[in-house]
């Protein structure tokens, strides 16, 4: 079988595996690979010092690299269950599995708010 | 009450007859010289009995065995000391040196970690004060209990971080390194720790950094390979052979200009 990814990545371990979470995982670890590329690019695209057409020649450079290893890419994902919706960052769970755990006093310092 | 109160009157009063004359309430400046060297006396007199008598340290301690039934050893007086308040030392200035806060979930967790670093302040001979309790931040999360039709119905839940914050005073920056680096090395998993190092100066500080040259300037070996990868890889780029062409290009057309001009 082909591998489906354009590069070999390792699988995350420690979390829930679908096909969209090693997809998110697979642009997570392209955009940390070319962050300073890209990063390096964007500066000299911006500089209104140097000449002209060495800018326009890093804009195209920037535009020409593949979409996964733009940062906006990346979505947070439940490390639980996958699910990209209604994510709470702290945790990094799914509400339905962070309601499950937080009711249950497995998440440290997180209890029933009454008032 | 009322009772209680005649009762103790009473008591005061008797104590004032038999010490001294009944008829003076008040003593004459001759009788209250008398009286303070009496009582010198007495005090000298009781320091020396002190001092006389051979008595025998048996200090109170609060742990039953006096020798270890594991190690058969006497209890080392440090282990001792951890059944108690955490000793602190007295301030010498009061300038303030270092200060840590401890963030974390577990109050009594936090207790332990701040406890040990005032324990650790005191054998390095740091004075500290005690560890104070720091405002415990409320986060809301609110969920939805069910989806789509149901949503409305909603159930809220609070993350407590507890803090505790602990200064130290008076010490050398080389014995607050160490402090920190101590409680650094036996740090608690659960925990964030954050210190702040205070550094006092002289009054022409500024007339020093003035006279400093970049020569004089030093960054700390913990910098060292901090270099920033964008910049290192901004000077790559530039003189990559895709980049040089551009800035080859310029200079020819910048001369003219110049030649125009003049």
């Amino acid at each position: 079988m082909v591998f489906r990814f354009p590069v070999k990545i390792a699988l995350p371990k420690h979390a829930y595996l679908n096909g969209r979470v090693i997809k998110d995982h697979f642009k997570r670890t392209q955009v940390a690979e070319h962050e300073v590329t890209r990063n390096a690019l964007k500066y000299i695209a911006r500089n209104t010092e140097l000449p002209a057409r060495a800018r326009v020649e890093a804009q195209l450079q920037l535009t020409s690299m593949p979409n996964y290893t733009r940062p906006t890419q990346i979505v947070d994902r439940c490390i639980a269950s996958g699910n990209a919706r209604s994510v709470v960052s702290d945790f990094k769970l799914n509400r339905t599995a962070f309601r499950n755990r937080a009711r249950l006093g497995q998440i440290p310092g997180v209890k029933k708010a009454s008032w | 009450m009322l009772a209680r109160g005649s009762k103790s009157i009473r008591i005061l009063g008797f104590r004032w007859n038999s010490t001294s004359n009944a008829s003076a309430k008040y003593l004459s400046p001759a009788e209250l010289i008398e009286k303070k060297k009496a009582d010198a006396l007495a005090e000298q007199e009781y320091k020396q009995d002190l001092l006389s008598e051979k008595f025998t340290y048996s200090p109170q301690i609060l742990s039953k065995e006096a020798i270890d039934p594991v190690s058969k050893r006497p209890i080392p007086l440090n282990v001792e000391l951890l059944k108690y308040k955490a000793i602190k030392l007295p301030k010498t200035h009061g300038h303030k040196v270092a200060s840590i806060t401890f963030k974390g979930f577990d109050p009594k967790e936090l207790d332990h970690a701040a406890e040990f670093a005032a324990r650790a302040a005191f054998y390095l001979g740091i004075p500290c004060g005690e560890p104070s309790p720091q405002r415990v931040q409320e986060k809301l999360i609110t969920v939805i209990r069910s989806p789509f039709a149901q949503a409305k119905s909603k159930e809220n839940f609070k993350k407590y971080t507890y803090g505790r914050n602990i200064v130290a005073y008076d010490a050398n920056p080389e014995v607050v390194d160490t402090w920190l680096s101590f409680i650094n090395k036996h740090k608690f998993d659960d925990i964030k720790y954050k210190a702040f190092v205070y550094t006092r100066e002289s009054g022409d500080f500024v007339k020093e950094l003035d006279a400093l040259t970049a020569g004089d300037l030093e960054l700390p070996d913990s910098y060292a390979g901090a270099a920033d990868p964008v910049s290192q890889k901004v000077a790559e780029l530039l003189k990559s052979e895709e980049f040089k062409k551009f800035f080859d290009e310029e200079q020819p057309e910048q001369a003219p200009k110049s030649e125009k001009s003049a």
